[in-house]
């Protein structure tokens, strides 16, 4: 993985950086996450909270998830690109997308979740370890 | 055959319903749309623009494509969602993204477009055609 994290939405009015190793990276493929992005999964990778630094402003929409947790997803009020998410169940990790990092390349998915939800076109690397729920 | 989709945001601000034949589905692996829904592609669905009946306030974001033509991206300004997208290069045509839909299961990609510049970890159904830009 690069050294530094940058990325941001599609308009440019948000960024996000962090020096961090990324603790945990895969594709969660809940139904939330398929009607939030319009998309089969969101490819997440997660960071400590306290070594992202955001730049602009970013609207949160909340919902709870099967979890009973409150998943909270940021995106660009300007134009609409998910950036960030929260979980109230893991208040130490910041969630980013890898769609948009500003080098997607280096992305590496462990694992996909939330299997149960999946569509029948989300095609997905046979390669990965599949959990139909939550990895926890 | 016209097939009937119903589908919204994430919130339900935003509703939609279309009863027409679809024109095409197919998945966009564009960097645009990387960005503007967070992940690997955007699986679209093309339909006649007259048939799209929108309830509720979408906002759009512009950007213009490769081709020249102003692609408007729509999505729900209060939850983030990704809905819609229309091209100034055909008026006639109205998208909407699958995973939008209330049966995502209506969905049927014929073809993988922008494989140019998808992800290494984007990992495709290998029976779909694909073409690196446009299908032209």
């Amino acid at each position: 993985m690069a050294s530094k994290i940058t990325g941001g939405c599609l308009c440019g009015a948000v960024r996000y950086e962090s020096a961090a190793v990324p603790g945990f990276a895969g594709n969660c493929h809940c139904r939330d996450c398929q009607k939030a992005s319009g998309g089969a999964y969101v490819p997440l990778l997660a960071l400590p909270a306290n070594a992202v630094t955001i730049s602009g402003e970013v609207k949160f929409f909340d919902v709870q998830g099967d979890s009973g947790n409150i998943m909270s997803r940021g995106f660009c009020p300007t134009c609409g690109t998910r950036v960030v998410g929260k979980s109230s169940g893991m208040p130490a990790l910041t969630v980013i997308l890898a769609g948009t990092l500003d080098d997607p390349g280096d992305f590496k998915p462990a694992i996909d979740f939330f299997t149960a939800s999946a569509q029948p076109w989300d095609h997905m690397n046979p390669a990965l370890p599949k959990f139909p729920k939550s990895p926890a | 055959m016209a097939t009937k989709f119903t589908g919204g945001c994430l919130c339900g601000a935003v509703r939609y319903e279309c009863e027409a034949d679809p024109i095409f589905m197919g998945n966009c692996h564009c960097r645009d749309c990387q960005k503007a829904g967070g992940g690997a592609y955007d699986p679209c669905i093309g339909v006649p623009a007259a048939a799209l009946k929108i309830t509720g306030h979408a906002k759009y974001h512009d950007v213009k494509a490769e081709s020249g033509n102003t692609l408007s991206r729509g999505f729900c300004p209060e939850c983030g969602a990704r809905l819609f997208g229309k091209t100034s290069g055909m008026a006639e045509l109205a998208m909407i993204t699958a995973g939008s839909l209330d049966d995502p299961r209506q969905y049927t990609p014929a073809m993988d477009i922008f494989t140019s510049s998808a992800q290494p970890w984007d990992h495709m159904n290998p029976a779909l055609p694909k073409f690196p830009k446009m299908p032209m």
